[in-house]
């Protein structure tokens, strides 16, 4: 028996070293940052000055678990922020396990030295070579005017960043002035990354970039704001998730992208895309297209809600594939004074099941919206919009089985007009008044159906004084689409009623 | 003593006197039934001639009646008369025109006149000071004007004229006009006119007013105007008088825009004006490129009820969207998806004093001065019991200058504007400024000057050219500032 009690000693002892160990691991420890200097002496202490920035962050790297990192909100107090000046190299914060970089409750704000600095990348998590990184957090800092960029996020080893990241977080941080990107999260497969309330401007790069070699998966960008970036040579987007082998269930909601070098908002991919949500977005004033989708793959189940899209050089709205662009859904959407097209939906072989509804695009420089297809396009309805004063066609669809119904298409440079290929398309209830041909390919025509586009309907619609024909069909005899119970003075054939 | 002899209400039939009488009566009631009937419905006269000539008879016979003619016999024809075109003379869908060498007469009927080209495909066209003008006399109103399916082109002066009294002074009331599926273009005086001293339930529908030299739509009262209604209407490339006017010297109630878009003009848009506007209502509605303001509901006295919804302007020379009170107050107002964009001046301004505006899920960008202003300059009143929430404002100079008191402002994103993203200046105070996001603003993310008494909590305002949180007056004077996520403050006592 008491050979069974030792037995039971050793055991429970045993027990309980692995639950403590597995405890520590779980908990981590935390490191509280007290001091603005950026020296090191090998430890982070809890007495007033004991623990850098740069100790905390090894410290951090040699205990393993989930750690925090943390700041003394007496040292650096909110509102009044403490700044840490960096003048030496930053340690990379490896851990697979995460690390949590948080200044709740303080004000912290970390800085180069000196205009050059250092740590061309002062905040960097990374795991190893062949392991995966998790649950890193990011919140409530501020860094800024870094040669690099501000904070990376990235899965393997740095700069290699060639594995798996999940669970990222970066909540109100403020990423401004940095040589490179603001916030950057690569890796191989990019998961579950919330950034959430944070601002990334004037970083010559991108301000915020998730970039994956293979796939990026359940991406959120909340209530966020950029601005000023990108304007490096080559020139960036505002917000660019890209990942080379597909990207899905994105939501982007809340956030302003405005002044960036190329887009305001990019989501791509070398593959497909799937599942991408956008609500209450403000994309203004980039350098090429306010918002951008595109995969070189299939594309598929994207929403678009309460988007403002102005001013941008290119597109306001892009969306576009090399494959299938399928189940598009834009909401009332604005795009106005775009140097482009308004809204843009292109696919090189299919475009299928558009909805565009309350949609209002106004003063750009090319169409309103258009939506086409080199090889097939089906389905896109565009109902209850208005398109006008837009350099080119208000509305130019191509395709199969289109529906255009209660939209004023007017003072374009041509209304409405059903593209080849395609067909038994519906056209009703719609205006096209006042076109008047200012644009390159546009005749002033208020709708128009191409010659070969047979099998519409097009009825119940209104258009005058338009510059060119109020109503106009290419095809020889109207060749198959009706026109009937419109109202309109003139026409180009007599087919047209 | 016997009582007077009634007939029995059954039994014995009534002695044949008394049913001769009742005989006559009953052809006598139906005389004036018909009389009635005929006055009410009036003379149809069918044009079936292009020409413009008169000889003083409008018949059925073809090329037996010219437009003129038309009009000099409605004009001898009392009751609400119709002109019809024939689809034989004016076939669809080639256009017609009716080249007039001299004014039409004034269509001068009490009862109102029906001018309706259904069916038929035609216009009137002619360098004339007038095209079409419907009155009535002096000291008699107008009532039930109607012109459909029409189009009208090329005069000096104003298109279609609807004139209560008598012109040009039009001083008598009008009701009931409608002007539906109406065309007119290239005119140097106002498209559609509609005046009088009291206008009511005067209707433009499904029309298109082109290169109208003064207003593309004009509805004016004398006195008051009572349910002005434009519903499916382009004004487009309009005068400085404006695109779509509705102006009244007294109240303006129960005015109405829907579906309709005023682009291009020389002047403001679409202006709701009068010395007070009473439950106006706009809604999916386009001002855009216009030289004035794009919007504009504007009170001498008070304005109340407003209902602004789903509305866009875009790239006007002054201000989008305008709602003003010179001396009383707005009370009521509610703006919902409004998208104010690149505008010269404001986007939305809110100029005299406000009460209980409600502004959601709109949008102000691009615009080259404040995307909201409700400061009324430099007097004394501003906004008060404000609701503001879900409002983006971005690019502009401030996002938000408010001379507030008493307002909520929530969920606003007002970011990347090249001033401040909200200021609260002056007013009551008392506001809750809440659960905003204010971040990378050229200046401040929230300033409040000269304001107390507000509580400014759970916001996030970073990276702002210079304090995010701001608060100008001595020690946050009577205002809270709390749980807010910021990087510098302009005082300690901001939180």
């Amino acid at each position: 028996m008491r050979s069974l009690a030792v037995f039971r000693y050793v055991l429970g002892t045993l027990v309980a070293l692995t639950l403590t160990r597995y405890v520590g691991d779980v908990q981590a420890a935390t490191f509280t940052v007290n001091s603005l200097a950026d020296t090191d002496d090998g430890t982070c202490g809890p007495a007033p000055g004991g623990c850098t920035l740069h100790e905390a962050m090894a410290a951090a790297v040699a205990t393993p678990g989930r750690d925090t990192i943390a700041f003394d909100a007496t040292v650096f107090p909110p509102g009044s922020p403490g700044l840490i000046s960096l003048f030496q190299v930053t340690p990379v914060i490896v851990d697979p396990a995460g690390t949590a970089l948080d200044g709740s409750g303080a004000g912290v704000i970390i800085e180069p030295a000196n205009q050059i600095g250092p740590s061309p990348d002062p905040i960097v998590f990374a795991s190893a070579p062949g392991a995966p990184l998790a649950n890193v957090t990011v919140a409530n800092v501020t860094v800024r005017n870094f040669v690099g960029s501000g904070i990376v996020i990235c899965g393997g080893e740095f700069p290699i960043c060639d594995q798996d990241v999940s669970g990222t977080v970066v909540q109100n941080v403020l990423a401004r002035g940095n040589g490179a990107a603001g916030i950057k999260v690569a890796g191989r497969n990019v998961s579950k990354t919330r950034i959430v309330g944070s601002v990334a401007s004037h970083n010559d790069s991108v301000g915020i970039g998730i970039e994956a070699s293979q796939s990026a998966k359940a991406t959120r960008i909340e209530d966020c704001t950029v601005g000023d970036n990108g304007m490096a040579a080559s020139g960036e987007p505002g917000i660019r998730l890209h990942a080379i082998a597909g990207v899905a269930d994105t939501i982007v909601t809340g956030t302003i992208a405005a002044n960036s070098g190329t887009q305001g908002i990019e989501v791509s991919s070398d593959a497909g895309i799937v599942k991408t949500k956008m609500s209450n977005v403000t994309a203004l004033g980039n350098g090429h297209s306010g918002i951008a989708i595109f995969a070189n793959g299939d594309l598929s189940s994207t929403m678009i809600a309460g988007a403002t899209a102005s001013d941008n050089a290119a597109q306001g709205i892009d969306i576009s594939g090399d494959q299938l662009v399928a189940g598009t859904t834009l909401k009332e959407v604005v795009a106005n004074r775009n140097g482009a097209r308004g809204i843009e939906l292109n696919a090189s072989l299919h475009l299928l099941g558009t909805k565009i509804t309350n949609a209002k695009a106004a003063r750009n420089g090319t169409d309103g919206i258009s939506a086409f297809s080199l090889v097939d396009a089906s389905g896109t309805q565009i109902t209850r919009s208005i398109v006008t004063t837009n350099g080119g066609f208000g509305v130019m669809l191509t395709g199969n089985g289109n529906t255009v119904k209660s939209v004023r298409a007017d003072a374009n440079g041509s209304g409405i007009y059903l593209g080849a290929p395609g067909g038994s398309s519906k056209i009703e209830k719609c205006t096209a008044h006042a076109n008047n041909g200012s644009a390159p390919g546009t005749d002033g025509t208020g709708i128009k159906v191409a010659l070969g586009s047979t099998g519409n309907v097009v009825q119940k619609n209104a258009a005058f004084v338009n510059d060119g024909a109020n109503l106009a069909d290419d095809n020889p005899n109207c060749d198959g689409n009706v026109w009937k119970k419109n109202i309109f003075d003139g026409a180009a054939t007599a087919c047209v009623q | 003593m016997r009582g007077p002899v009634r007939p029995e209400r059954s039994g014995a039939p009534a002695p044949p006197t008394t049913r001769r009488i009742h005989l006559a009566v009953i052809v006598v009631v139906a005389l004036v039934l018909t009389a009635i009937a005929w006055r009410a419905h009036g003379a149809t006269f069918t044009v079936n001639s292009a020409a413009d000539t008169t000889d003083g008879t409008c018949g059925p016979l073809a090329g037996g009646c010219t437009l003129r003619e038309a009009i000099e016999a409605v004009v001898a024809t009392p009751g609400h008369d119709t002109i019809r075109f024939d689809p034989a003379v004016f076939p669809p869908p080639g256009l017609t025109v009716i080249t007039l060498t001299s004014p039409l007469p004034i269509i001068a009927d009490a009862a109102g006149t029906a001018i309706d080209g259904g069916g038929a495909r035609f216009s009137i066209a002619g360098a004339l000071a007038q095209g079409l003008v419907f009155a009535s006399a002096p000291g008699a109103p107008l009532a039930n004007v109607m012109v459909t399916n029409f189009s009208a082109f090329s005069f000096t002066g104003t298109a279609i004229h609807i004139c209560g009294g008598a012109p040009p002074d039009c001083a008598e009331d009008v009701s009931g006009a409608v002007v539906r599926n109406v065309t007119v273009g290239f005119n140097d005086g106002d498209g559609i006119r509609i005046a009088g001293r009291v206008v009511k339930k005067a209707q433009v529908v499904d029309s298109v007013v082109f290169r109208a030299g003064g207003c593309g739509i004009r509805f004016f009262a004398d006195e008051s105007l009572v349910g002005p209604r434009v519903q499916g209407a382009s004004a487009i490339d309009s005068g400085d008088c404006g695109g779509i006017l509705m102006k009244a010297t007294g109240a303006i109630v129960g005015a109405t825009v829907v579906d309709s878009l005023a682009v291009r003009g020389d002047g403001v848009g679409i202006a709701i004006s009068g010395q007070d506007v009473i439950k106006p209502k706009i809604s999916h509605v386009v001002a855009s490129g216009n030289a004035g303001t794009g919007l504009l509901v504007h009170a001498d006295r008070d304005g109340a009820g407003a209902k602004l919804s789903d509305l866009l302007v875009v790239g006007n020379g002054s201000t989008g969207l305008e709602l003003a009170s010179d001396t009383g107050t707005t009370a009521g107002v509610k703006l919902e998806r409004v998208a104010a964009d690149g505008n010269a001046l404001q986007g939305i301004e809110l100029s005299g004093r406000t009460v209980g505006a409600k502004i959601t899920r709109t949008a102000v960008v691009g615009n080259t001065s404040h995307g909201i202003d409700a400061t009324s300059g430099m007097t004394s009143v501003g906004i008060d019991a404000a609701k503001i929430s879900d409002v983006v404002a971005a690019g502009n100079d401030d996002g938000f200058i408010l001379r507030a008191g008493a307002s909520v402002l929530q969920k606003i994103h007002a970011g990347a504007n090249t001033g401040t993203g909200i200021t609260l200046f002056e007013g009551d105070g008392g506001n809750t400024v809440e659960k905003n996001s204010t971040c990378a603003n050229g200046r401040n993310g929230i300033t409040l000057i000269d304001s107390l008494g507000n509580v400014v909590r759970d916001n996030v305002a970073l990276g702002n050219g210079s304090a995010d949180l701001r608060d100008d007056t001595f020690g946050c004077d009577a205002n809270i500032w709390t749980a807010n996520l910021f990087g510098f403050g302009s005082d300690p006592c901001v939180h």
